[in-house]
């Protein structure tokens, strides 16, 4: 394997910077779903706010790589594949910041919240593996996130299925887990986008994974 | 007949006496593109291209085993001219070489002259279109009897290609063509290979691989005589298949 540029290793490490705040907003997020513990949104918010800051350093660093270096091959792939793992970073960050706004408008004292909390340790953990599938440049753990995002979109449509069916059920659990199922919907996606930057990395090769699929259902 | 290809490399080996420079080379050249010919110095790309037209012959001891085909006619067969090679494939160096003993005009219509034209109008007037097609007849419309070693480097270097094209190649060879230049001068002439490919195919050799990545269509890297890589540009800098193209591309070795 190719030795990194300095200028990579520096981007990266701004990555496991922005994979550590994930980790630790995530953790603060699901104990506040676990709970249904309003008033955490502010101190949220103000670490989705760091994540956003490490992203704009991140796209100053590609910028000026790009003028500097004027990288090429995989050194040019890494640095596209970068600006847009960080995007996808800070896209999670906002969501889990979203969770806690909804808790916080919501509420849910009573509501059931086992299967969406299940969904966000799983989310979670598909971004952790995600970004640790790039820095390891580890085909199989990028290749397996599609199937594990498959699988939460299952879980999501369950989850719209039960409670669009149930009967005397409070609105604000209908609310709280159809809008927290999303999010996390949407968290598993960016794990599966982040994947799929890693394969472009490793191969060469673009696929079209953001693309929406319009029939799918 | 369509032809596919403008050039094709067949096989082609090159020896100075007994060292082999050149590694069986095969490659097919579309038409109406720029080539880069990228790799580290001592590689075999000026010899490649000194093979092209037929230069590489002129050195004692040189030797060439191959094909090489010019819309399907083989360059090396014994009934072609070497001379008439020369005509149809030109070739640029790396620093310009006006004749510094004529004036702009007469290095523009140089080779006309010697191959027979003789009337000053039509001569005068492929001078001024050939200087018009390489960006300088605004820049010496005023002193065209000047010596063509009176302007500067860069001018003197597009002056060279102008010269190349009143001969109506069909191919023009580059051989580090900016090395000397300037910034600015560097910029006018890769705007200017871009606009030749709209009439003819250029081969370029450059060591900045930035410049291969902005001015060609295709590039080949070529390694101790050995064509290692060869395809569409966009692909060989965004996804090289070879591990030594990308090593060489992102500056790991020279």
């Amino acid at each position: 394997m190719l030795a990194e540029p300095e200028y990579l290793t520096e981007i990266n490490l701004k990555l496991k910077e922005m994979q550590e705040a994930i980790r630790n907003i995530g953790s603060a997020v699901q104990s506040a779903l676990l709970n249904r513990q309003k008033g955490t949104s502010a101190s949220i918010c103000a670490m989705s706010q760091t994540i956003h800051r490490i992203d704009e350093e991140i796209t100053d660093k590609c910028v000026e790589a790009l003028i500097r270096h004027q990288p090429f091959a995989g050194d040019l792939r890494n640095i596209t594949v970068a600006l847009k793992i960080s995007y996808d970073l800070a896209r999670v960050g906002r969501y889990l910041y979203n969770v806690t706004q909804i808790i916080d408008d919501v509420g849910g004292e009573d509501c059931e919240v086992g299967e969406i909390s299940s969904m966000l340790e799983e989310a979670r953990d598909m971004i952790d593996q995600s970004m640790n599938g790039y820095f390891k440049k580890d085909y199989a753990l990028a290749e397996n996130m599609t199937y594990r995002d498959d699988k939460i979109d299952e879980r999501y449509r369950q989850v719209l299925s039960k409670y669009k069916e149930m009967k005397n059920v409070k609105g604000e659990c209908i609310m709280l887990n159809a809008l927290v199922a999303r999010i996390v919907e949407r968290m598993a996606d960016h794990a599966c986008y982040i994947s799929n930057e890693s394969l472009y990395l490793i191969t060469g090769k673009r696929q079209t994974i953001r693309a929406p699929k319009c029939n799918e259902r | 007949m369509i032809m596919p290809y403008k050039l094709e490399i067949d096989g082609l080996s090159a020896w100075f006496d007994q060292k082999q420079v050149l590694k069986k080379i095969s490659m097919k050249i579309p038409d109406k593109s720029v080539i880069a010919l990228i790799g580290p110095s001592g590689c075999g790309k000026s010899t490649l291209i000194r093979c092209l037209n037929r230069m590489h012959e002129l050195i004692p001891g040189a030797r060439v085993e191959g094909r090489v085909l010019l819309d399907n006619v083989d360059i090396y067969d014994q009934k072609v001219d070497a001379m008439e090679v020369r005509r149809k494939i030109g070739m640029v160096f790396q620093k310009p070489n006006p004749f510094p003993n004529m004036s702009i005009v007469d290095n523009v219509v140089a080779g006309l002259k010697l191959s027979g034209k003789k009337n000053k109008k039509d001569l005068m007037s492929i001078a001024e279109y050939r200087l018009k097609s390489v960006g300088l007849w605004d820049e010496v419309k005023d002193e065209l009897k000047k010596s063509g070693a009176s302007i500067s480097g860069g001018q003197q270097q597009r002056l060279c290609i102008a010269r190349a094209l009143a001969m109506e190649p069909d191919i023009i060879l580059m051989d580090e063509p900016t090395s000397a230049l300037d910034p600015a001068s560097t910029a006018k002439l890769e705007e200017l290979v871009q606009k030749l490919k709209s009439e003819i195919t250029v081969m370029i050799i450059t060591h900045n691989v930035g410049q291969a990545a902005r001015v060609s269509d295709y590039t080949a890297f070529i390694y101790l005589g050995e064509l290692i890589e060869f395809g569409e540009t966009k692909q060989i800098f965004e996804s090289p298949k070879n591990p030594l193209t990308e090593r060489y591309i992102t500056g790991r070795f020279g």
